[in-house]
């Protein structure tokens, strides 16, 4: 099986920010508090990645209040999750090197 | 409420477009709508505000509108959607506000200009195809000397109207390469990671050529409206008031009269390179004789190109151009004369030259004597 292609850093954060089901508003919400403050998502950027995964299977369309749609993460997007928290982990891993100095 | 109307950025011009409303809303209006060309405004308390696009071009079988769901994404954020004109979605936010930038990935941005560009590139696409397919049509039933006469002719009788062309096409040429281009050129900035220009720097190049080819177009039409006005039609007089014969100096006499629904007249157009006479004229003689009589006669400001309207002529006379070709007549009354079957005569001497078709009961005409009485009025 080809091995997942690594996500941009937006498509992580919303992932992660679906956890806890939520709409668009709210995810970016969510998102600045998960990167404390770091990551400011524009609607733009969040409106491509949701259609994308989507599309893909990776989260569910739950609900709609008026004109707000909620989504869900669906269990293919946890394993996409968790695949790429992996390869992020292993990447931090790989980097210790660096504080323990080069020899 | 007074309005205001402005000619706004092309929708290629994405950076442009958002830095023309902000600087509107700074002189204090506000976009109301943004139409096909024009866009209105309405006037406010002058403010400073952010004005952003969003490219939505949806597919031909989509909806025209953009999702409600996206929509209301934008607007949580502090976007206040103003106007749409497909495919641009104009957004607005004070100046000041948190409201954030709609791509934190400039490569997320480039996906929505894919379909944008297809369309700069290849919506044309449709349309030259039809035209060429015209063209092959029209060559297949014509043959290319026929249209390449009907050229020459037309470039003699109606000369603004191929400056017209000329300029038309030369513009819609030069936006159609500048647009394919330009949206070509952000796509890739944005796919390599380069955030859209917000407040890009004016194209007074682009403005000046574009000025310039629409001005020589717009002048153009204007030389053509002059043209048309010109035309001076009238019935055919009783003795030539210009450079043409009348079917009684070749030795027939009979009643003026008119045929299929046209009557004897003459048709003065003044152009840029000639003055041009288009007459028709019938004549009874008696039951069995009528006699008709088509001239073109051009007198040209250049005499160079006399021979070269003498071809054109030939091209597209009626029948020779379809049957037989010309052949020189002998004579000294103009500098040179073709025929064709005796029915058509084309015929140059200096600034003149003309094209005559005459038929009539009778049978075939003396070339030589057509060629006489042209002389007569050709001094």
């Amino acid at each position: 099986m080809a091995e997942q292609a690594p996500m941009t850093e937006a498509m992580y954060y919303i992932l992660l920010a679906l956890l806890k089901p939520g709409h668009g508003y709210g995810m970016m919400q969510r998102i600045r508090e998960l990167s404390g403050g770091r990551l400011e998502m524009g609607p733009g950027t969040l409106y491509g990645v949701l259609s994308r995964m989507n599309r893909e299977g990776w989260i569910v369309l739950t609900g709609e209040e008026g004109r707000r749609k909620n989504y869900a993460i669906t269990n293919a997007g946890k394993d996409a999750l968790l695949k790429e928290y992996d390869r992020l982990k292993r990447l931090v891993s790989d980097g210790k090197l660096l504080e323990e100095g080069v020899k | 409420m007074k309005y205001k109307y402005k000619l706004h950025p092309n929708q290629y011009e994405l950076g442009e477009t958002e830095q023309f409303y902000s600087d509107m809303e700074e002189k204090g209006w506000r976009l109301v709508k943004r139409g096909a060309y024009f866009s209105k405004f309405e006037p406010v308390e002058p403010s400073r505000a952010r004005y952003r696009v969003e490219v939505y071009q949806p597919s031909v079988w989509a909806a025209k509108k953009m999702p409600e769901e996206q929509l209301a994404v934008f607007e949580d954020c502090g976007w206040e959607h103003v106007a749409s004109s497909l495919p641009l979605q104009i957004f607005r936010a004070p100046a000041g506000s948190d409201a954030p930038e709609f791509y934190v990935e400039p490569e997320q941005q480039a996906e929505t200009l894919i379909r944008m560009k297809r369309n700069a590139i290849w919506g044309w696409a449709p349309g030259i195809l039809l035209w060429g397919f015209y063209w092959w049509m029209n060559f297949l039933l014509t043959g290319s000397t026929k249209i390449a006469g009907d050229f020459q002719r037309g470039f003699v009788e109606v000369p603004p109207l191929f400056f017209l062309a000329f300029f038309l096409l030369l513009e819609g040429g030069y936006d159609y390469i500048r647009n394919a281009w330009l949206i070509t050129r952000t796509y890739r900035r944005l796919k390599k990671g380069v955030p859209l220009d917000h407040a890009p720097r004016n194209h007074w190049l682009h403005k000046t050529v574009n000025s310039v080819l629409w001005g020589l177009a717009v002048l153009s039409g204007v030389l053509l409206a002059v043209q048309l006005i010109g035309i001076n039609s009238y019935d055919m007089p009783v003795e030539s008031d210009g450079p043409y014969y009348l079917i009684k100096d070749i030795g027939f006499e009979g009643e003026r009269t008119g045929f299929m629904g046209h009557d004897s007249g003459v048709i003065l157009s003044r152009t840029l390179l000639a003055d041009y006479w288009d007459t028709e004229e019938y004549i009874f003689v008696n039951e069995n004789k009528s006699v008709f009589v088509s001239q073109d006669i051009y007198r040209l400001r250049n005499e160079n190109m006399a021979y070269w309207l003498a071809g054109a002529l030939m091209k597209t006379a009626a029948f020779g151009a379809s049957g037989e070709n010309f052949a020189p007549v002998e004579t000294n009354a103009v500098d040179a004369a073709w025929t064709s079957r005796g029915l058509e005569v084309v015929a140059v001497k200096g600034p003149y030259v003309a094209y005559v078709c005459q038929t009539g009961w009778s049978g075939q005409f003396d070339a030589l004597s057509i060629c006489d009485a042209l002389a007569k009025y050709w001094n």
